[in-house]
């Protein structure tokens, strides 16, 4: 139901982090739940990861004004969170985990109260209504009460009510839960455009690090209510671009001095298998050429990085080893 | 429209002003309530009382129709305070059913289905939220209770001249009688149904409120040797505010101040339970 055009910004880069974090704090009861955030995210799309009780979900709640802050402080798209709430509303989606709409309400009906709620005029709502459900795939069942929607449905009416507005902030909390494979697959393209779009920034959190992976360009892990990483996922795809595994068939064995003669780093090496850290001025191309010269068949050619469960993990570990 | 394209688009357009926003939810609550048959059976019930009042008003001032029917009608029943007391009284019983039958369920429905984070997440607060529900209540039981209680005012007027000057006050006590008692029905029902979350059980809990914690007073009094049951028992302190406004005589013994006070208590509770229980998140301590 996503469009296939390509829908990349024509705005300038926004310098102003989406969410900025400074010492900030939050107690529920007695007990601090989120301790000594501070970030600066300025992704298009930033991935929220952590174990159950990370403090994902209170870190949104607090950011949407659901809590109160109890220490530092924390700003959204420019605007203090504390004091700016209302401007800051308007401004933002949201998406949360559990079930939520109201019974016996058509979709359509329910997703032009949350645009009108949010300020849209009446008629434009309607209008909107009709646009975010044909856009998440709901437009033939947007006449029926939403409490008889299939779970999937229920996500995509979720998502189509944070969008109605046209927020500048998304805030999408497990927004694959309970999908099927293909309502999944679906659900992250849906993301997916939007973040391309390039005028909605998107606030993520899921346990799926695929998810994760697929859709943000930056990921905050969280650990007992403390920052373990801060990634930039975009930084380290492009850092990590020139990682290369190659399986070598034939040849005089000195491929591996002819790629070094390139300024390539040769990491480890056997007869049969490569791997290359190449120099950015240094093309793929190249390596074929060479492998032309010398007779070598290039059978398998594979750019790695780190994935993000590395990451992850990583990240679990030093935090563990730290605490 | 361009649904027909299913992109997404963000909305650079006009917003309405944020301190309106109350206005949406008490608006799609109204929707929601007459919707139901049941609040449009109560209000055509609301009508008879109010059409009694109306063919009264009516004969008393056509001389034909008395002479025809021989009733003693300006004698048995003037059109005074005492006249326009009891319809409002009528009224308010009604108005105490309709909001019993939609109060509920204009609130229960949104915190059943979680429906809450995604309002408070929106440029509205949670007072404004309260409000917007009260409002819709407010709105739906004044179609039975002020409205047409004045416009009966205004056909005595239009009957018969020098009236309104010699009762000035009858129309401002309707209004205010009334408006001691819509706040009062909306937020005690608002407050049970936001305690027990389920429609049926704060519909009946509502309805019992108001004849159980009386009851329980009495059983106090019997005990205690004291006279405190008259101060929770609704009947009682609307007549304690309301015969004063009418300009009547009071025959309960409950002081109008009495009575004020257990009206403000009874609003300041309600309004305190509705704050702590109306939660876009409850907290688990």
């Amino acid at each position: 139901m996503v469009s296939s055009n390509p829908m990349v910004s024509s705005n300038p880069i926004d310098t102003t982090p989406v969410i900025a974090l400074d010492g900030f704090g939050v107690k529920l009861g007695k007990r601090w739940i989120l301790q000594e955030l501070t970030a600066e995210l300025k992704g298009r799309a930033i991935g929220l990861l952590g174990p159950n009780g990370a403090g994902k979900t209170t870190l949104i709640n607090t950011l949407l004004g659901f809590h109160g802050i109890d220490a530092g402080s924390a700003r959204m798209l420019g605007h203090d969170v504390a004091s700016e709430r209302k401007q800051l509303a308007a401004q933002v989606g949201y998406m949360p985990e559990r079930d939520a709409f109201v019974a016996g309400m058509t979709g359509i009906h329910f997703v032009r109260l949350m645009g009108e709620l949010a300020g849209l005029p009446s008629q434009v709502a309607l209008e909107r209504a009709h646009e975010a459900l044909f856009f998440v795939g709901l437009g033939e069942a947007r006449y029926r009460a939403v409490d008889t929607y299939s779970m999937g449905m229920k996500q995509m009416a979720k998502l189509a009510q944070a969008l109605v507005h046209g927020p500048r902030l998304l805030f999408l909390d497990e927004p694959t839960n309970g999908l099927d494979p293909g309502a999944r697959q679906r659900m992250l393209d849906l993301v997916k455009a939007i973040r391309d779009r390039g005028e909605t920034r998107i606030v993520l959190s899921s346990h799926l690090l695929k998810d994760v992976e697929t859709v943000c360009d930056e990921v905050v892990v969280l650990k007992a209510g403390r920052i373990a990483t801060v990634c930039d996922l975009e930084a380290e795809r492009r850092a990590n671009q020139s990682f290369l595994e190659l399986e070598l068939r034939g040849g005089n064995g000195h491929f591996a001095e002819a790629a070094a003669a390139l300024g390539c780093e040769c990491l480890v090496h056997s007869k049969r298998r490569l791997k290359l850290l190449l120099p950015p001025a240094v093309q793929v191309q190249q390596l074929y050429a060479i492998a032309a010269e010398q007779g070598v068949q290039i059978r398998r050619l594979q750019a790695r990085r780190d994935s993000l469960e590395d990451i992850f993990l990583k990240a679990m570990e030093e935090r563990d080893g730290s605490s | 429209m361009a649904v027909h394209s299913h992109v997404f688009r963000p909305y650079e357009g006009a917003r309405t002003a944020p301190g309106r926003r109350w206005m949406v939810v008490a608006r799609y609550a109204i929707a929601e309530a007459l919707s139901l048959k049941k609040t449009v059976g109560l209000l055509v019930t609301a009508a008879f009382p109010l059409l009694g009042g109306a063919i009264v008003i009516y004969l008393h001032h056509n001389l034909e129709a008395i002479k025809i029917l021989e009733l003693p009608l300006k004698a048995l029943v003037p059109i005074d305070a005492k006249f326009f007391l009891w319809i409002l009284t009528a009224q308010c019983w009604i108005a105490f059913l309709l909001t019993a039958a939609i109060g509920a369920r204009v609130l229960v429905n949104d915190l059943r289905d979680n429906a809450l984070p995604l309002y408070l997440s929106r440029p509205l607060t949670r007072v404004e939220y309260i409000f917007g529900k009260a409002a819709a209540i407010a709105a739906l039981t004044s179609l039975v209770t002020w409205v047409p209680s004045l416009g009966l005012v205004a056909l005595q007027a239009s009957l018969e001249p020098g009236w309104l000057v010699a009762n000035w006050w009858i129309a401002p006590a309707i209004f205010l009688g009334s408006w001691a008692a819509i706040p009062l029905f909306a937020l005690v029902c608002l407050a049970v149904a936001a305690v027990l979350r389920r429609r049926a059980a704060a519909e009946a809990a509502f309805v019992a409120l108001f004849f159980v914690v009386p009851l329980i007073a009495r059983i106090f009094d019997e005990f205690l040797h004291v006279r405190w049951a008259m101060r929770f028992f609704l009947p009682a302190i609307f007549e304690s505010i309301w015969t004063p406004l009418f300009r009547l005589q009071q025959s309960n013994g409950l002081s109008p101040g009495a009575a004020l006070f257990s009206l403000m208590v009874a609003l300041t509770l309600a309004s305190a339970v509705l704050l702590r229980r109306v939660k876009a998140w409850e907290v688990v301590r």
